[in-house]
């Protein structure tokens, strides 16, 4: 496989057809593209999303999620909306993220609960969970898929991202480790995977924006930006989520600082897997609440 | 009591025999305090050797591993009322890793502790000889940090002696050059720390070339010089040579050319080095870098 170079994408960039500038800082600039086969996500932002101690308040995350569902399915209420997800006859495994430092916020997986019993989803055909996956009967008997984590910096990947979120679904991790994960998108193929994503929610409540130390973690490095990413193609949503990370590097750092390794799995996951897009000009991207600080 | 002594005996041969590593690393526990104070005890050390590092840091094992980590131990010290203080130490095999594993994590570089130590809200990370130390704390009090600054003063001083820095930084031009925008890696996987290049070992450096990304200029206006040192020139050659051809560019990258950006850069082979100078704004800013770099390499081969 010919390897991506930085003259390659600066060549479609200049032809305006790739999404290659999250790689190249602001050094190419892509123009937007007809609205005719966009992919639609949706950024969802409140600035009552976390309390005085920084806690999320499960009230508005709620309506976050409603409010995003409802304009990524173009419905007026959140049954309807939620109905699009799942229904009485799914088995839904909802795949989240436990890392220590920053997990899919349990009010966010309780927000998803609520929706898929109200969509008429059986209890006990729902589970929620990161480990054990491979091992849990609802995953293994699955007909739907919800995919959620935070974004966050990460040492071999880039960033943790939607795509790379089921890496759990191999028995074998380190399996999809070369040259800096640049082919995670490999495990959409997964048998107990393939074709069942129905939504994909990017947590940006406190996104980790760079990493240091063994854990990769430091408080310094987030921010409230109390914002979800949600859409069908985890591809679009890691893309907007990316800019994002990268457009806060940038503010906080003072310069184009681009992530080290960069995150080329998701630009890979379109151009060689073909799972979605990564290309900004086929994202047709809806903000809805706090503008302030958007970072795109 | 002699047949007990004897099975003793036996058991450690087995553990050496089946885990060397891990043994190894037990033997990083004379670097840790039992008790720093301010009633912090320790509480669940843990030892780790080659791919188990997996089973603590999943996938951010590779940072370690691709500078040829040896061992790690891991203690958290805990307290009733205090956050708890995360501790590791890890054995890089020569002070050369563990100075690039540092210069890969660190943003801001002081002397506090070590050979070159960075802080944090709630985090010191430093490195002396051929170790890399970590200490954190969730949550920042004036207790957990004062007890932080304690272990992390013990182990400073309990790790003897200090090591060198990479031999290849000698060849730096000195001029507007901070500690802190220098990242030192041996592994291609970093070939894009500072500057997207591309994907794949487009230079050939595999896993034990000692390299040097160095950011110069100010956040507005950054120039990147790449410094790879092959064993021979030989190597160095058809490293080039690979590059030209990778990096869809043709001949035209020996000397000073334009990206579809409006940036200059370079490639040149200077005896077994490539020097790679990138994100220059004219052919002059990369004729002084390279010029810089070719007069340290022949001053000091000669």
């Amino acid at each position: 496989m010919a390897p991506l170079t930085r003259r390659e994408l600066l060549k479609k960039a200049v032809v305006l057809t790739a999404g290659s500038s999250v790689y190249l800082g602001s050094y190419a600039m892509p123009t937007p593209a007809s609205m005719e086969d966009k992919t639609r996500v949706i950024l969802v932002r409140d600035k009552d999303l976390l309390d005085e101690k920084g806690k999320i308040v499960p009230s508005v995350m709620e309506d976050m999620l409603n409010r995003a569902l409802c304009n990524l399915y173009g419905v007026s209420s959140p049954s309807e909306a939620w109905k699009k997800v799942a229904g009485p006859s799914d088995i839904v495994g909802v795949k989240s993220n436990n890392w220590r430092f920053l997990p899919t916020p349990p009010e966010l997986e309780a927000v998803i609960e609520k929706g898929l019993i109200q969509a008429g989803v059986k209890k006990e055909n729902i589970s929620i969970r990161d480990r054990g996956v491979l091992n849990d009967p609802v995953f293994q008997k699955a007909t739907a898929l919800i995919n959620t984590r935070p974004m966050r910096t990460h040492y071999w990947s880039g960033v943790g991202s939607l795509i790379k979120n089921y890496i759990l679904f191999d028995p074998n991790p380190p399996k999809y480790h070369p040259d800096t994960c640049a082919d995670l998108a490999k495990l959409w193929e997964l048998p107990l995977v393939k074709n069942k994503t129905r939504l994909n929610i990017l947590v940006m409540v406190t996104p980790l924006f760079h990493g240091s130390g063994p854990h990769h973690f430091n408080e310094e490095y987030t921010w409230p930006y109390k914002g979800i990413i949600v859409g069908t193609d985890p591809v679009a949503v890691d893309s907007v989520g990316l800019r994002i990370i990268q457009a806060k590097r940038k503010q906080f750092f003072g310069d184009d600082r681009p992530l080290n390794p960069p995150a080329k799995h998701i630009y890979l996951a379109d151009t060689r897997h073909h799972l979605g897009t990564a290309d900004p000009a086929k994202i047709d991207l809806i903000t809805i609440g706090w503008a302030e600080n958007q970072l795109i | 009591m002699k047949k007990n002594r004897q099975a003793g005996w036996y058991y450690l041969i087995i553990l050496l025999i089946l885990f060397p590593g891990m043994m190894q690393a037990q033997s990083m526990e004379r670097f840790l305090p039992e008790s720093p104070g301010n009633d912090y005890a320790a509480e669940n050390t843990r030892f780790y050797a080659g791919n188990k590092l997996y089973e603590y840091i999943d996938g951010g094992a590779e940072l370690y591993l691709s500078y040829h980590y040896r061992k790690c131990i891991s203690r958290t010290y805990v307290h009733g009322s205090e956050p708890e203080i995360i501790t590791e130490i890890f054995d890089m095999a020569n002070s050369f890793n563990a100075y690039g594993v540092f210069s890969n994590m660190r943003e801001s570089e002081n002397t506090e502790y070590g050979q070159g130590c960075q802080r944090l809200k709630g985090s010191v990370l430093f490195w002396k000889d051929r170790y890399v130390v970590s200490l954190m704390t969730p949550r920042e009090t004036s207790v957990s940090v004062e007890t932080m600054n304690r272990i992390a003063s013990h182990i400073d001083h309990a790790i003897p002696g200090s090591g060198s820095c990479p031999f290849i930084l000698n060849f730096l031009p000195q001029e507007g050059l901070r500690p802190e925008n220098i990242l030192y890696f041996t592994h291609f996987s970093w070939q894009n720390a500072y500057y997207f290049l591309g994907s794949d070992d487009i230079l050939m450096i595999g896993t034990k070339t000692p390299s040097v990304w160095v950011r110069y200029g100010t956040p507005e206006r950054r120039i990147f010089l790449l410094l790879i040192k092959y064993n021979n020139q030989t190597k160095a050659k058809k490293a080039l040579s690979v590059f030209q051809s990778s990096f869809g560019a043709g001949t035209d990258v020996k000397v000073p050319s334009q990206l579809e950006d409006g940036s200059y850069f370079s490639m040149v082979q200077i005896d077994n080095f490539l020097c790679g100078v990138f994100n220059a704004s004219s052919k002059d800013e990369i004729a002084a870098m390279t010029g810089e770099v070719r007069k340290r390499v022949l001053e000091q081969k000669h």
